[in-house]
């Protein structure tokens, strides 16, 4: 295994009227190629500045990041869109797609600003909407898609341009049970073909089917341990999420 | 990549066609009006320029200096220093001059039967016709014979010649008119000429200048001289003999000034064009005040529409559009809003424009000039107010534009 990506004593500090807020204060992590990591922590716990960091979103105030080589902190903007463009798929707890636009034209979007040909970007897009199962409903705009559908079309728009690292923010935060069991199941394939996965979220239901779970409390990592339920037993620990979530409902 | 951008930003503007309309309304009303003021400029300039060639295209009006009554200047033509003689010598002497017609004008009344009408009685001599190119409707204009007699022969405008004889279904050739209870015999009316400058010669009476001296007027001084130069080409060099041949005439000391004036038609038609530049210019700073108008209303739209679209920039943003990228889109957002009222614009203006020019016959008033500039204009003023919106979305921060609700 290749090291992916190295964060070494990074601080992001924010002023807030006047007032210095750390979110994050001092935190190690690497994390090799082909890995399935869940970062969690209860909301101010610092794992959404995190994700932040990992997807070049936002620059540390100090220590360092280096994601496939590139040192994030020495980028400018523009570099720090190629870098996203090129080596990040990124997928939103809102989906983030844009609207009046179809989902064939959604998934070609990294492409173009990647500056791939027209006939490339079609045929590459059509591609990933049918890795998705979304073949058939890629003429569609968003609103005329389930949520379900929504957040396969955007893991197809994070996957197009062959990223190093699928970053999934709260991915099945807007989903039913149902159909997150279906987007985590897409997940853990995407996982089995190699992709690397960082999954940000605060539902242990969602964290556990990571093979490495990260906690964040208060800035810094709390634990750092691998998750071994999944392996072992998948259907099992379905299973218990879904009755687990029955239970809770009743 | 340049063409997919061009189509997302046109894929904006249509997606608001009411707001995106409302937007353009500025440019397109400034751009009309560009194209429509510089028509009704060219519409009086032409105008003008065609009634004063009417004038005859290479006539001199020689005018009397002015008098001062106890330092208030008369103006020009209150002076009484030009006679008949001077137009004779003039004809004589100056060879760039073809010939002369003096002219005596006032006003008196004058009676038909039981018609009666108040006019202009103009003195003056056979040459009248040929320089001021009038041509007769019936009978003929009176003969150098006519003025050495000092004959009272008259010859009428087509107006006078209406006013005094309609009604009375008699040929006006040959009756006899009173004017100014002397009796005149009528020798011929004028064809209509139509309105030409600063005297309708269709309300006028043409009597010999001898006669008009001798009964009307009793002095031999004349209000003006008309004079015509061989050709258009040497009106300059005719202007300058007869200065000189009046200069010696009026024995004029060289530290004198001239005691007269000559009006050249190109004097007159650079001074009434400069008025109608002047109306033009103003017309064009109204438009172009109206195109800024536009240009701001347009930059209030992107504004809104950037705040709007937060969203989506972050989105654009977070998967890979550089800042170029954002730039260029609603850089071209506001270009194809300005670019589409402009021609909206230009061909509403057009359109005015043939109106114009259909409806006061002179001419294509289509000005490419204008309209060129009108355009370029509308391209400056939809990049110059399209930068602000357009570098605000650029410039925003990812993660603040994908958090904003």
């Amino acid at each position: 295994m290749t090291v992916l990506l190295e964060i070494h004593q990074l601080v992001r500090t924010y002023q807030v009227g006047g007032q210095e807020i750390r979110a994050l204060s001092g935190v190690n992590l690497t994390i090799q190629r082909g890995e399935y990591v869940a970062i969690m922590g209860p909301s101010g716990s610092g794992k959404s500045t995190m994700m932040n960091m990992i997807g070049c979103l936002d620059v540390p105030s100090s220590g360092t990041y280096r994601l496939d080589g590139y040192d994030v902190s020495r980028l400018s903007d523009d570099e720090l869109a190629i870098l996203r463009n090129q080596k990040i798929g990124f997928v939103f707890q809102n989906f983030n797609l844009l609207p009046k636009t179809t989902a064939l034209e959604n998934v070609e979007l990294p492409m173009l600003y990647a500056g791939i040909s027209p006939r490339e970007r079609r045929q590459r897009a059509m591609e990933a909407l049918e890795r998705v199962g979304l073949a058939e409903r890629m003429h569609n705009r968003p609103n005329e898609l389930s949520g379900g559908q929504q957040q396969r079309v955007s893991i197809a728009r994070a996957l197009v341009n062959k990223p190093v690292l699928l970053l999934a923010d709260e991915p099945t935060g807007a989903l039913d049970s149902h159909t997150t069991e279906e987007i985590l199941q897409l997940f853990a394939d995407l996982h089995a073909q190699g992709n690397t996965i960082v999954l940000v979220t605060h539902e242990p239901e969602v964290g556990r089917r990571a093979k490495r779970i990260i906690r964040f409390r208060d800035g810094r990592v709390e634990s750092d341990t691998a998750n071994d339920m999944e392996i072992k037993q998948p259907v099992a620990a379905a299973e218990a999420i879904r009755q687990g979530q029955d239970g809770g409902s009743r | 990549m340049m063409l997919e951008i061009m189509r997302v930003a046109w894929r904006s503007v249509k997606a608001n066609k009411m707001r995106s309309f409302l937007t353009m309304l500025g440019i397109i009303i400034g751009v009309m009006a560009v194209v429509l003021s510089s028509a009704i400029g060219m519409s009086a300039k032409n105008g003008v320029t065609s009634r004063i060639e009417s004038l005859g295209s290479n006539v001199l009006t020689i005018m009397p200096g002015s008098t001062s009554v106890g330092g208030v200047n008369q103006g020009y033509g209150s002076a009484s220093t030009l006679t008949i003689s001077n137009a004779t010598a003039i004809q004589q002497d100056d060879p760039d001059v073809a010939m002369t017609a003096p002219l005596v004008s006032h006003s008196a009344q004058v009676v038909f039967g039981a018609n009666n009408t108040n006019t202009a009685i103009e003195g003056t001599n056979q040459n009248y016709p040929a320089i001021k190119d009038v041509s007769m409707a019936q009978g003929s204009f009176f003969t150098s014979e006519d003025v050495s007699k000092a004959a009272n022969v008259a010859v009428l405008g087509s107006q006078v010649e209406q006013t005094l004889f309609s009604g009375t279904g008699v040929n006006p050739v040959g009756q006899t008119i009173d004017i100014a209870g002397i009796p005149f015999t009528v020798i011929g009316v004028a064809a209509s000429q139509g309105a030409s400058g600063f005297e309708n010669e269709n309300d006028a009476i043409a009597i010999p200048v001898t006669t008009e001296q001798n009964l009307l007027t009793g002095s031999d001084t004349v209000n003006e001289i008309l004079a015509s130069a061989k050709s258009a080409n040497v009106m300059n060099q005719a202007q300058l003999e007869i200065e000189s041949t009046l200069r010696v005439l009026h024995q004029l000391s060289p530290s004198t000034a001239d005691d007269f004036q000559i009006i050249n038609q190109a004097t007159i038609l650079s001074a009434l064009s400069g008025v109608t530049q002047i109306l033009t210019d103003l017309l064009d700073g109204i438009s172009a005040i109206s195109l800024l108008v536009g240009g701001i209303g347009i930059m209030n739209i992107m504004l809104v529409s950037v705040t709007e679209r937060t969203r989506e920039i972050g989105i654009r943003k977070a998967i890979g559009a550089r800042r170029s990228v954002i730039l260029t889109q609603f850089l071209l957002e506001s270009l194809g809003l300005s670019l589409s009222g402009a021609v909206i614009g230009l061909l509403l203006g057009t359109a005015g424009a043939l109106t114009v020019g259909a409806v006061s016959h002179t001419g294509n008033l289509l000005s490419p000039g204008a309209m060129i500039l009108a355009v370029i204009f509308s391209i400056l003023i939809g990049l110059v107010f399209g930068v602000y919106p357009a570098r605000k979305a650029a410039n925003l921060k990812p993660i603040d534009a994908l958090r904003y609700e």
